[in-house]
């Protein structure tokens, strides 16, 4: 197999340094980000407010408590789509062959193409540079060169922010041995418990494992994983933005503000994430026939699911149906609420509506469909939903849903 | 301390097309209108482009001497708006 040379590029403190890029009196402030006005969950830390130990997922509070400075803004989902995509349209000039890992994070395979770039390291400082000229001044990424993705990641992850650093063969393993195990990606926090919990807790200990044992506690498959990651060995693929496989399931979830305990509420609620879900589903063009749906009070989690033998693309209907899937449920003091749409296909093998009441319904669809894609989303929306804050799309950090996302972009 | 005030009014500005650039907005304020003031641009700090619908709205924050001015343009009815004011650093 041939040498491969794969950059990770990594936005740092991307959500962050987005505000402090839009609003210059921040920089150098410790910065923390909600998801909206009034949330408690920091879903991303400025630099600066990591000095001081916040980090993301910590609650407000906590937050204020280790940083009484900190100013903490919500966030603004459009804008980091647009940064996103500005980001990936520059990394995939240096390859076809660029991952796009999450919103803020890139693969890009240039073992073929980095002989027009004058090498890796020129390709890494171009990107850093065309980084501050197209997006802006204040837009720091961190760059890992190496042979596979394990390594690109790792090395990504030595110098924050705005680093640059390269894992040979000669190096990678002393990297891996002054690592964490949960430094490395693919290796989480349950695989780490049990691990620690055989007193294996760190990369030279894990190395002197053999297969059979790790086999033994770990099964086949994990155990080769934990077996090469120990070693840096990594075969995988970059995967190109041509080749994101199609999306399995189609979900939407939602934490709410506050306990939210009228059965009215939660019901709009579940509307609203049915409405969400169907509608990406179309967006799509997918259809579905699994329906499955989650609820979380301050106590107790419910989860259950519905497999139906014709494939469904209607809001309406998904909602009729997790109304079925919770009416034993003692619904009330609810967190949070999600409904997921899998098992999918094409949406034109969903059956043709013989009966005119069902036409009419397709029809309607259709149209409400054609006025929200002209004048924003939720120009049309269920009476249900009268009188709620309505819960609209946006992206996610990881990116789940990229296959969507980087079509619906670039038709942008 | 205060780190944006919100205005959200519709104003004049004085904008230059640049269809060359290599950037995604190619659209350049050089000065204002807003409360019969003049103010003049020395610096595109940053841009953002979202989608409501088919409408494009684009969102430029621009530096003067004094402060950061986050402007929006509708490219449909090509209307501005002044969104909010920021210090400077």
């Amino acid at each position: 197999m041939p040498k491969r040379i794969i950059l990770h590029v990594d936005l740092n403190s991307f959500f962050a340094t987005a505000e402090q890029q839009t609003n210059p009196s921040l920089r150098g402030k410790p910065v923390g980000i909600l998801k909206a006005i009034g949330r408690t969950c920091v879903i991303a830390a400025s630099v600066e407010a990591k000095k001081y130990g916040v980090k993301t997922g910590m609650a407000a509070f906590e937050a204020k408590k280790l940083c009484s400075a900190i100013i903490l803004l919500p966030a603004d989902f459009d804008k980091y789509a647009d940064i996103t995509y500005r980001f990936i349209n520059i990394c995939k000039t240096y390859s076809p062959t660029c991952e796009v890992f999450s919103l803020d994070e890139c693969f890009i395979d240039i073992s073929e193409t980095e002989k027009f770039f004058n090498g890796a390291l020129a390709c890494a400082f171009e990107i850093k540079d065309r980084l501050k000229s197209e997006i802006g001044d204040f837009m720091t990424c961190s760059i890992g060169i190496s042979h596979n993705r394990l390594l690109a990641k790792l090395a990504s992850s030595q110098i924050k922010p705005d680093g640059l650093f390269t894992i040979t063969e000669d190096n990678a393993l002393e990297i891996l041995d002054q690592s964490d195990l949960l430094d490395v990606c693919g290796l989480g926090f349950g695989l780490y418990t049990h691990l620690v919990g055989l007193g294996i807790d760190n990369f030279p200990k894990l190395r002197l494992c053999s297969l059979y044992f790790l086999n033994k506690h770990f099964g086949s498959y994990w155990s080769l994983h934990l077996y090469n990651v120990s070693r840096g060995i990594d075969n995988s693929p970059v995967m190109p933005l041509a080749e994101i496989p199609d999306a399995k399931s189609v979900s939407r979830t939602y934490t709410t503000h506050r306990l939210l305990t009228k059965k009215e509420e939660i019901l709009k609620l579940m509307r609203n994430l049915c409405e969400e879900t169907a509608n990406k589903a179309r967006q799509m063009n997918l259809c579905g026939r699994y329906v499955g749906l989650a609820l979380r009070s301050s106590q107790k989690s419910y989860w259950g699911h519905r497999t139906l033998k014709t494939y469904i693309d209607d809001g309406k209907r998904l909602f009729d149906l997790c109304c079925q899937i919770s009416q034993s449920w003692p619904i009330d003091h609810v967190r949070f609420c999600g409904v997921t749409l899998g098992m999918l296909t094409k949406n034109q093998y969903l059956p043709i509506p013989l009966l005119p009441s069902d036409k009419r319904q397709l029809d309607l669809m259709s149209t409400i469909d054609r006025i929200n894609k002209r004048f924003g989303d939720y120009t049309i929306f269920p009476a249900q939903l009268l009188g709620m804050d309505i819960v609209r799309p946006e992206v996610n950090g990881y990116f789940g849903d990229r296959k969507f996302r980087l079509n619906f972009l670039r038709n942008n | 301390m205060s780190y944006e005030t919100s205005i959200n009014e519709s104003i004049k500005i004085w904008a230059f097309f640049d269809p060359s650039t290599p950037l995604g907005v190619n659209i350049f304020p050089i000065a204002m209108n807003w409360r019969r003031r003049l103010i003049k641009f020395h610096k595109l700090i940053f841009t953002s482009s979202k989608k409501i619908g088919e409408v494009k709205i684009l969102n430029l924050v621009c530096a003067s001497e004094t402060a950061n001015f986050e402007l929006e343009y509708n490219t449909q009815n090509q209307l501005w708006k002044l969104k909010r004011i920021m210090p400077q650093n």
